[in-house]
């Protein structure tokens, strides 16, 4: 766990008492403490911090500077996606990210600096930060913090923030690529933070009668049921198109459970609003 | 036994392991059974049509109609539901719909 302490407003030397009565009286010594400060009121916390045995961190921004007291000889925890694939790496930190509380940090390393760059962006959509990154002898690393989305400033119509995906599926298991892409964008849309609503039409309902979704398996993935299956356990909303479904046969009794038929006006809606980010597979 | 039935089958055969492939890439390894059966019966009609044998030409016979079988079994679930990808199989399907015949015209004419 990190401690963060607000001390916004109190100057040097001021907040120099403030940060080093707060590390004295720590309830767990050798807790890692972040204390948010005026820009300026960083002066002098070297001294404080060799004081207490931490090694001090500094990061500056526009209107507060986030001094990190670090326990020395504390290493960061790291995590290593060498050799995995996409949507692995996102989907791992992801997972990571959610388990920690605000401030917390952890390393992740790749020989990959592509597949860093897919995660580093992963991160940032989901409102965390990225706050260093590197090389260690073959791997490339990046430092992940955990943060909180910030709301949309009101007034800021101009700038809409696409925090829903709508995946709409027409292709069906006839083509196992589009299939498998649908629930793998929607895996990493949802480990990014993403609302993700999944309309399936037109050929695509057959993937949602029972029994279809196991006969779709490419070897590099698991089977299609599966992804599916997680992605709605995930928290997806998976919609069937009640005309398709009609011209198909295909009946309410026949669909795998965690699926809605939904009509035309409800897709209708979904694409209307600007909030969405609609893709088509 | 005419071998020239025996001779179009293999052609059919070699023609469907070309749409077979490119169908194989839409649909992943749910069509490995079809695909294996396509193989026995290309050596099966293979070794049939180069040793004349009664017996490698029933069992080229019989491979056939089982590469027709699992065509159909194994792209039921798709062209069930698939309105618009289904053309994407039919060249495939027509292909090997034509083994039985041959099959059963080339032991029985």
């Amino acid at each position: 766990m990190v401690k963060t302490v607000k001390a916004l407003g109190i100057r040097a030397p001021n907040a120099e008492i403030l940060v080093g009565n707060v590390l004295k009286d720590l309830d767990t010594p050798g807790e890692e403490v972040r204390f948010i400060v005026s820009p300026g009121a960083e002066t002098g916390m070297d001294a404080v911090a060799r004081k207490y045995g931490y090694m001090i961190e500094v990061t500056k921004r526009e209107k507060e500077a986030e001094i990190r007291m670090v326990p020395s000889g504390k290493t960061t925890e790291e995590i290593d996606v060498t050799g995995e694939t996409c949507p692995g790496p996102v989907m791992i930190v992801g997972d990571k990210l959610s388990c920690l509380a605000t401030g917390e940090r952890f390393k992740v390393k790749s020989k990959s600096a592509d597949t860093l760059a897919d995660v580093s962006a992963a991160i940032t959509a989901a409102g965390s930060r990225v706050v260093g990154q590197g090389t260690e002898g073959d791997r490339h690393f990046i430092t992940v913090e955990k943060a909180e989305k910030k709301a949309e400033a009101a007034g800021a119509a101009a700038h809409i923030s696409k925090d829903r995906v709508v995946v709409a599926q027409s292709n069906g298991i006839g083509n196992a690529e589009r299939a498998y892409a649908t629930f793998i964008f929607s895996k990493v849309a949802l480990s990014m933070g993403k609302k993700v609503t999944i309309f399936l039409l037109m050929d695509g309902v057959g993937i949602a009668r029972k029994g279809n979704a196991e006969t779709v398996k490419h070897p590099a993935f698991p089977v299609l049921s599966q992804l599916m299956d997680d992605v709605i356990r995930a928290g997806a909303t998976v919609y069937v198109c009640e005309l398709s479904a009609s011209f198909r046969g295909i009946k309410e009794v026949d669909l795998v459970a965690g699926v809605k038929l939904a009509g035309a006006a409800t897709f209708i809606q979904f694409l209307s609003d600007p909030g969405n980010a609609v893709v088509n597979f | 036994m005419d071998m020239t039935y025996l001779v179009i089958g293999l052609a059919v055969l070699v023609s469907s392991m070309a749409t077979g492939f490119i169908i194989f890439r839409m649909q992943g390894m749910h069509l490995l059974p079809h695909f294996v059966a396509i193989i026995f019966a290309l050596v099966a009609t293979l070794a049939a049509v180069f040793t004349g044998m009664t017996a490698a030409a029933y069992a080229a016979a019989i491979l056939q109609i089982i590469v027709t079988v699992t065509a159909y079994t194994q792209l039921y679930p798709t062209i069930k539901d698939s309105f618009q990808t289904a053309p994407g199989y039919s060249a495939h399907l027509a292909l090997v719909t034509m083994l039985p015949v041959l099959a059963l015209a080339g032991l029985l004419l």
